[in-house]
């Protein structure tokens, strides 16, 4: 395992479900910005996969849709990965574990390549329904305050 | 009065879904079945897009088996303009798929199949997961496991520029030649991937196989069926996951048909149901005969039981031997639907051998990479064996190569009768008299995780729930309560 350095973001989302695109068009922005400065990894998966891209970072930053009954899309929260523990809002691994216990496995294997710091903004989104390209204009409004919030978050 | 037990979420399983069981006046199982909620409209989004987008768009469909998308799409798309691919092309698209098979079928192994055995079926639900396997079986195997997938991902990204959705087949062949120094690295991958799998097979023999109530459990009548089989064979009757032509098996092991993947509609139908969105494939010669198992119903398995089933066994050496004593245990056909684990690892033993083998085949580093596509695009089918079992991509065009007309029929689907038949005899062998305790639900729960459904859409959106909901039918059919999760 490499030494920890520096910081990734890990934009995750399905291109072709509509606003869960969300977290993939903010890190292609963020590629725009500065992607010489800080890692930008653009994942259509979750779980192990997720927390293995993390591996050799000092911090980590993950930006996903959220899916959140009863509240407007577009806004954007700000998580710790402790507040992914405590809260319902949670991943939901579809394939292999869920983020939360994959991280968990990850850090109990190789806690010494394992980020110091996890950040995860979500921005919510109305549950995806059907295939469709493209966001909706509340959550395409999101996208650049989403990716200043990331900017600060990597100087801090 | 009829009672409903209804199992939610369903843990460690892809996407979601529900299981609704329903009971009679005493307490025992009268139906139970299995439901899947999933997205629409994949279809529709493909009609009218150039049907060379098909390799890169279908991986997108879902994050759980996109190199499986990737290879299904990509030869249907070489048979739409019917393109004969070069050796070297064949053998990289092979070679990458059977490393992709190690990456996902180790994942499938280790965080969702392995807890309910080396934890223990009884075991407290928080218990039930990687994180208690890690804690009984110890750090190093979680090490190896994730240093497996590491080097399973490294050499994918090699192939495909990256891992998780693929670029490395293209319309008539692969995206870019192989160099010998790739090779090599590649060779010595493969070469720890096949330890892995000797590795992962000794962790199944030891703690599964060995431990007798796990074993009478694998070989007992609460998960058996006696169904047809169906999956892809190569020339000498051997698993191949990336070609071959259709083999199915009857409940007796007998060749029922084996067919060119383009003929697939002659034997495959599809029936619905009201209660589900997913259809139930089912053998045309014999009719849909409803959710029920034997040689006069149309319903078949897939997945690597499947594929162990109707093929005459493995082309390589280590992944042979370990078929020899399945069989010896389980019989052939073996209908024990615990089995499909057992398959799982001998395959990941078979994928990593098979990597190893094209990865000092000559022909890998070959120049002639691609065709170019000459033909009038027209129609096109193409199939590949899926990690969960077989998966038929069928795409018609017009002459200038723009979708016309799209149809997949995924593993889960396949599956759809077997794994509704196995949750329904595991649930009424296991509740009686009303009596439902958590160990009991979890042995429920692993009648269908065997097939590892997929239920994904290639989302994982944060939910603030799981969107799961309980729907009761009375026996007209008619729903009559639907209750959601809270």
């Amino acid at each position: 395992m490499k030494r920890k350095h520096g910081t990734v973001v890990i934009g995750l989302g399905n291109p072709i479900l509509g606003d869960d695109a969300v977290g993939l068009v903010i890190a292609s922005e963020l590629r725009k910005r500065m992607g010489r400065i800080v890692d930008i990894v653009e994942l259509s998966a979750g779980g192990l996969t997720v927390a293995e891209a993390m591996l050799g970072y000092r911090k980590a930053i993950i930006v996903d849709a959220l899916v959140e009954e009863g509240t407007v899309p577009g806004k954007i929260l700000r998580l710790t990965f402790e507040d992914l523990k405590t809260t319902p809002k949670r991943f939901i691994g579809f394939h292999d574990i869920d983020l939360v216990t994959s991280v968990e496995l990850i850090k109990a294997i190789d806690r010494e390549s394992f980020p110091d710091e996890v950040v995860v903004f979500g921005i919510t989104i109305q549950k995806p329904g059907c295939y469709q390209e493209g966001l909706s204009e509340e959550v395409k409004t999101a996208v650049p305050k989403c990716v200043e919030m990331i900017e600060e978050e990597c100087g801090r | 009065m009829r009672k409903v037990v209804t199992i939610q979420p369903i843990t460690r399983l892809e996407g979601h879904g529900k299981i609704s069981i329903f009971l009679d006046d005493g307490g025992n199982v009268k139906d139970a079945y299995y439901q899947v909620v999933e997205f629409r409209g994949f279809e529709r989004f493909c009609i009218g897009r150039p049907v060379e987008e098909m390799p890169i768009i279908t991986p997108r469909i879902c994050g759980v088996c996109p190199w499986a998308h990737h290879m299904a799409s990509a030869k249907a798309v070489d048979a739409v303009y019917g393109a004969e691919l070069p050796e070297t092309a064949k053998k990289i698209r092979e070679m990458a798929y059977n490393i992709f098979y190690v990456h996902d079928h180790s994942a499938v192994f280790y965080a969702l199949s392995a807890p309910d055995f080396v934890v223990g079926p009884d075991a407290p639900r928080v218990e039930r997961n990687i994180l208690g396997l890690i804690g009984k079986v110890g750090l190093e195997t979680g090490k190896k496991v994730i240093n497996a997938r590491m080097v399973a991902t490294k050499l994918l990204e090699k192939l495909a520029g990256r891992a998780i959705i693929p670029t490395c087949a293209v319309p008539g062949g692969v995206s870019k030649p192989l160099t010998e120094e790739d090779r090599k690295e590649i060779e010595e991958g493969a070469k720890k991937l096949v330890e892995f799998g000797q590795f992962t097979l000794k962790i199944l023999e030891d703690v599964v196989l060995k431990n007798q109530k796990y074993l009478d459990l694998i070989v007992g009548d609460v998960y058996k069926h006696e169904t047809y089989y169906m999956g892809l064979v190569d020339e000498k009757g051997l698993v191949n996951y990336y070609e071959g032509k259709v083999r199915v098996v009857d409940p007796k092991g007998r060749i029922y048909a084996e067919f060119h993947p383009k003929d697939y509609l002659n034997y495959i139908g599809e029936h619905v149901e009201p209660w589900t969105y997913l259809k139930f494939p089912y053998l045309k010669g014999l009719g849909w005969k409803g959710i029920v198992d034997g040689e006069k119903s149309g319903a078949y398995r897939v997945g690597p039981l499947g594929r162990l089933n109707v093929a005459n066994g493995f082309a390589t050496p280590l992944a042979q031997e370990a078929y020899e004593r399945f069989k010896e245990t389980l019989g052939k056909p073996a209908h024990a639907t615990l089995g499909y684990h057992w398959a799982r690892v001998i395959e990941i033993l078979n994928a990593a051998e098979r990597a190893l083998e094209l990865s000092r085949d000559p022909d890998v580093t070959g120049k002639d990479f691609r065709v170019p596509l000459t033909n009038t695009p027209n129609e096109g089918v193409g199939i590949v064996e899926a990690p969960r079992g077989t998966l038929i991509h069928h795409y018609k065009t017009d002459q200038e190569g723009i979708l016309t007309d799209v149809n997949l029929i995924v593993a889960t689907t396949h599956n759809n009768a077997g794994i509704c038949m196995s949750v329904k005899k595991a649930s009424q062998q296991l509740i009686k008299g009303g009596n439902v305790s958590d160990g009991l639900l979890n042995m429920i729960e692993m009648a269908f995780r065997a097939y590892d459904p997929c239920l994904a859409c290639g989302t994982h959106a944060l939910p603030g729930q799981m969107p799961l909901d309980v729907c009761i039918y009375d026996a007209d059919g008619k729903l009559v309560a639907e209750i959601k999760r809270p």
